[in-house]
């Protein structure tokens, strides 16, 4: 098998990052309590009655925010390769097709206008929705769900979402709430971390993800053009509509519960490119699993780099940023 | 292209291997950090006591010659003037004092508890000499020269009560008497301490007086308001100690040279117009200051003078109302530095009389009256200060209003009706619109991120109160020729100078001080139940903004607040200058509240936590003491409440007797003509 080294390396790579941010944390704990603790969740009744504090903290704080973060990054990371190669466009991510501005705005008008029983993700979910079917209706009814035609149209909703948040925050009627809409917008893993939001966001984005890995050779198709696809017996309109849905409503899942976190479906994807090669069928593959790992990593960051919690969002973009350069300089010519 | 990708990827292993390398260290370096952490300084040693030396026999010689002896420190004293009781208050005596004059009471600047003390006469009307014996004073302490005083001496002294007869011609008097009654009242420290303080005022006033050429000395007379009120002859200031002041400070006092025998003399206006004085100072108390002013304005044989057609008629406020700064006794200094500050503004540059004012007021009289509660006052302007520190010179009277902040401080002090612009955020607070709600109808020219410079300059307002974050803003409306009232509120003294501001700044000081004092009752409830707690067994609290773990840092009202109620906060030490701080989860855990409370316009409630699973472990959601804090505002008055809300949850048992739904709706009838019960659970 080619590669194996990166390919092993990476796969071990996020069991560890999930071990690590197990371990790390303010509240302190030593590592011997920490795995007595997984021990008995994993079989209760090998090990028995570790510390209430530490088990408390471990199983209901950070493996659920470690499993949040390894979700969205997985979300996010793997709808970022597929649209890029789909779109043959190195410098595109979910984000494109109107998703987080859409999803910004359902956040704002929940948190500024909507009463406390109306679930900020909710609203935040449906927006970035309907965001993405307005992209989606504008792409098709022009250009005919054409390449270009997505991009522009994705472009316009979120030129208008962003607009439409921006008003929501002028109008805020109160300058905390103002402060919370901000807040919401650099993007909070913690406020994921349930087990049950957990699991909201697991049945929506595994089968997603899921069907998106078996897609993940159309992919490869779809990527050489219009022509080439059709000429393969693949409808590319159809096959590219599918997929852009597909990876939408995950994004959208994800961001409603975690708020806005850039560069995370941009970048993964091109990392992994990098090390193995160009192939969709391996890059969707280790996307899934190195994006789930960097936005542990990224989390912990968040956690523990300083005394105050540092919002997550602009942790990754701060990050990716230099990072993204770095890359570019380094393989110009890998992208056409 | 193959040869590229091999060589990337180990510069991405590098990388991700150097990023679990930060991760690690930084983990590390925190343990390293918390662990190291000293656990506690240790206490200093116990300061060693000076030995006192064995005391002798005081003897003085008082401003009349006369030469008194005490066996010993006097411990009971009659004082009849108020300001020889201020002078014994900055000696730290006020516990000796046992009787007072008939209006000592009314001088704000004392404590109540010697305000409060039994009353013997005056100078003016006579004195009870029985009811003075009666008190069994070691001394008594007095005026003499005036009035019914020496007559009073003579029966005091036949009783064998000795008395010190004071009289003030001048600073240098003023320091004499304080030294005489360190002696007497066995307090020689801290009357050096304070004479040292006025010393070296007194120095520098004089200093930049003797700098002001002769050529270019004004021509000033000083005035007392109340003849300026009456219509009739005007009583000036000449031989006496206020009217020598004048001098100091490198003035021509016209009416000590027309009159250098006379201490008050009396002119009638014609002789005022024939002086045609280039300034003129008149003295008032605070509350006619403005009454003077409109006397000034109305009667227009004063615009034929000189200092009228520039402006330069001012009020010195004296006395013993807050806000005076013209007396006998220690503020005399103060007063002078005022005069001389707005007669020669460059020359004095230096001089704060309201810093000077805030440090003897705090370090001398132990009171807590900010700057913000003095103000300077011209026939055409009045100079404020905002709780910011800026001196703003804002029109004498202020008619109309553009408060961005401030709202329900503007309804407690009544002056809704000079508002022509608010805040948006205003239309919205729940108080506002049951009680005026024309409050709706109020144009709003924006709020302090972004203002409608059109719309202000229609509403045209006398000053604009405003948070100042954005320095554009501000600029903005000073270029429109506005003055601008700069507010922050990180504290509950903040919040205090914010009234005081207000009440200056509209006229209503009597209303701001009514409010300040119910304030400081309600502190004064909560403070005496709780002052006997030890500080291991104070209760830890942690208050919650608009998320769980977005917490209220060591800086804020809020804080203020939890400590004032008896509390800690649990953030506090962690982040001592931050009002909001988003935390990590664990930390919560680590800190362990015993109590939390959340803000009352958060999204989410007690339930909330209750029912979570990994709040469970800590010790305020284990013991179910988790509260909504009920609806207030916090930049306001309403904090002490909420001061007291907060004492009855964290200590019941020492509240149990306490309803503080009736104690709100009594303060909230009185304040904003509303009960409490109808807005507490609005949001």
């Amino acid at each position: 098998m080619r590669k194996l080294v990166p390919k092993l390396f990476v796969s071990f790579s996020l069991p560890l990052a999930i071990l690590i941010s197990l371990l790390l944390g303010h509240y302190r704990t030593d590592p011997k309590t920490v795995l007595e603790v997984v021990l008995s969740a994993v079989f209760p009744h090998l090990i028995h009655s570790p510390p209430e504090t530490v088990r408390v903290i471990v199983l209901l704080y950070r493996a659920p925010r470690a499993i949040a973060a390894a979700i969205t990054g997985a979300v996010l990371a793997v709808s970022g390769a597929a649209l890029q190669s789909m779109l043959r466009n190195p410098l595109v991510d979910t984000y494109i097709l109107g998703i987080a501005s859409g999803a910004g705005f359902g956040a704002a008008l929940a948190i500024a206008f909507l009463p406390p029983t109306v679930p900020v993700e909710l609203v935040a979910f449906c927006f970035s929705l309907i965001a993405f079917m307005l992209a989606f209706v504008l792409a098709w009814s022009w250009g005919r769900g054409g390449v270009i035609a997505l991009v522009l149209s994705g472009v316009i909703v979120n030129a208008f979402f962003s607009a439409a948040l921006a008003l929501v925050k002028y109008l805020a009627p109160d300058p905390h709430r103002l402060a919370s809409i901000v807040f919401w917008l650099m993007g909070d893993i913690g406020q994921a971390a349930f087990w049950y939001k957990i699991m909201r966001m697991l049945a929506i984005s595994l089968p997603c993800i899921l069907v998106i890995w078996f897609m993940r050779w159309r992919l490869n198709v779809l990527s050489l053009g219009d022509e080439e696809a059709r000429a393969l017996g693949v409808n590319p309109t159809v096959e590219r509509g599918l997929l852009t849905a597909i990876c939408a409503l995950m994004t959208s899942a994800t961001v409603a519960y975690t708020g806005i976190i850039g560069w995370v479906g941009l970048l993964v994807p091109h990392i992994v490119r990098l090390m193995l090669g160009t192939d969709n069928r391996v890059v969707v593959t280790y996307s899934i699993v190195f994006g789930a790992t960097y936005m542990v990593l990224a989390d912990d960051l968040a956690r523990c780099l300083t005394s105050e919690e540092l919002p997550i969002g602009v942790l990754t973009t701060i990050m990716g940023a230099p990072l993204y350069i770095y890359l570019l300089r380094r393989a110009s010519g890998v992208w056409r | 292209m193959r040869s590229q990708v091999g060589i990337s990827k180990w510069v991405l292993v590098t990388i991700l291997v150097v990023v679990i390398v930060a991760i690690v260290a930084a983990v590390i370096t925190t343990y390293l950090y918390y662990s190291a952490r000293p656990s506690k300084p240790t206490a200093p040693p116990p300061p060693t006591k000076p030995t006192k030396p064995t005391k002798p026999a005081i003897v003085i010689k008082d401003f009349r010659g006369k030469t008194i002896e005490l066996a010993k420190p006097a411990e009971r004293v009659v004082v009849l003037q108020s300001y020889w009781a201020e002078v014994i208050v900055a000696l730290g005596k006020a516990n000796t004092i046992v009787g007072v004059g008939s209006y000592v009471p009314y001088d704000e600047y004392l404590p109540p508890e010697v305000r409060d003390l039994p009353k013997v006469g005056s100078i003016f009307r006579g004195v009870n000499v029985e009811a003075i014996a009666s008190l069994k004073p070691d001394v008594v302490i007095m005026d003499f020269g005036y009035g019914k005083a020496d007559e009073i001496i003579k029966k005091l002294e036949q009783m064998g009560i000795p008395v010190i007869g004071l009289f003030i011609r001048g600073i240098e008097d003023e320091i004499k008497a304080i030294e005489i009654l360190g002696k007497v009242l066995g307090a020689e420290e801290k009357a050096k301490k304070l004479i040292e303080f006025i010393k070296t005022r007194y120095g520098k006033l004089k200093e930049l007086g003797a700098k002001v050429p002769e050529s270019k000395r004004l021509k000033v007379v000083f005035i007392s308001g109340s003849s300026v009120l009456k219509g009739g002859a005007l009583s000036l200031y000449a031989n006496a100690s206020w009217g020598r002041a004048v001098e100091d400070i490198g003035a021509v006092n016209v009416a000590l040279h027309e009159f250098p025998n006379k201490k008050w003399p009396k002119v009638d206006f014609e002789t005022l117009v024939k002086w045609d004085p280039d300034v003129v100072f008149i003295t008032s108390s605070v509350k006619y200051v403005q009454k003077v002013l409109d006397k000034v304005a109305s009667d227009t044989r004063w615009h034929v003078l000189k200092a009228y057609k520039s402006g330069r008629i001012y009020v010195v406020p004296c006395w013993g109302s807050i806000g005076g700064v013209l007396d006998w006794g220690p503020r005399d200094i103060i007063g002078r530095e005022y005069i001389a500050k707005l007669l020669y503004p460059d020359v004095y540059r230096e001089v704060d009389w309201r810093g000077d004012m805030e440090y003897l007021l705090e370090h001398f009289y132990g009171i807590d009256i900010p700057k913000q509660a003095f103000a300077a006052y011209s026939i055409e302007w009045k100079e404020i200060v905002d709780p910011l520190g800026n001196v703003v010179k804002v029109p004498r009277k202020v008619k109309k209003v553009v408060d961005l902040i401030s709202y329900l401080s503007d309804l407690a002090l009544g002056v809704m009706d000079r508002l022509v612009g608010v805040s948006k955020y205003a239309k919205k607070n729940p108080v506002l619109l049951k009680v005026y709600p024309k409050i709706k109808d109020i144009p709003s020219p924006g709020s302090s991120f972004k203002v409608n410079i059109e719309v202000l300059e229609m509403l045209r307002p006398d000053v604009v109160i405003i948070w100042p974050y954005k320095p554009s803003v501000v600029e903005q409306i000073e270029k429109l020729g506005i003055p601008v009232v700069k507010v922050h509120l990180y504290s509950y003294d903040d919040v205090r100078r914010l009234l005081w501001c207000l009440g200056v700044l509209y006229g209503v000081v009597d209303r701001v001080k009514k409010i300040i004092n119910d304030m400081d009752n309600l502190l004064m409830l909560v403070r005496e139940r709780i002052k006997d707690i030890p500080s291991e067994k104070r209760v830890r609290v942690l208050y919650l903004w608009s998320k769980p773990t977005r917490v209220q840092g060591g800086r804020g009202t809020m804080n203020d607040a939890i400590v004032l109620a008896g509390g800690v906060n649990v953030a506090a030490k962690e982040f001592p200058d931050k009002s909001y701080v988003t935390v990590d989860f664990e930390r919560i855990v680590k800190w362990n509240p015993d109590m939390i409370v959340i803000w009352w316009w958060a999204k989410y409630g007690p339930e909330d936590l209750l029912k979570d699973p990994k709040w469970s472990v800590v010790k305020a959601v284990k013991e179910g003491r988790v509260y909504k804090e009920p609806y207030y505002e916090h930049w306001g008055p309403d904090l002490t409440l909420f001061v007291l809300w907060l004492a009855c949850k964290m200590y019941p048992d020492r509240f149990s007797d306490i309803n503080f739904m009736e104690i709100a709706n009594k303060y909230y009838m009185e304040w904003y003509g509303i009960l409490y019960s109808e807005v507490a659970s609005a949001g």
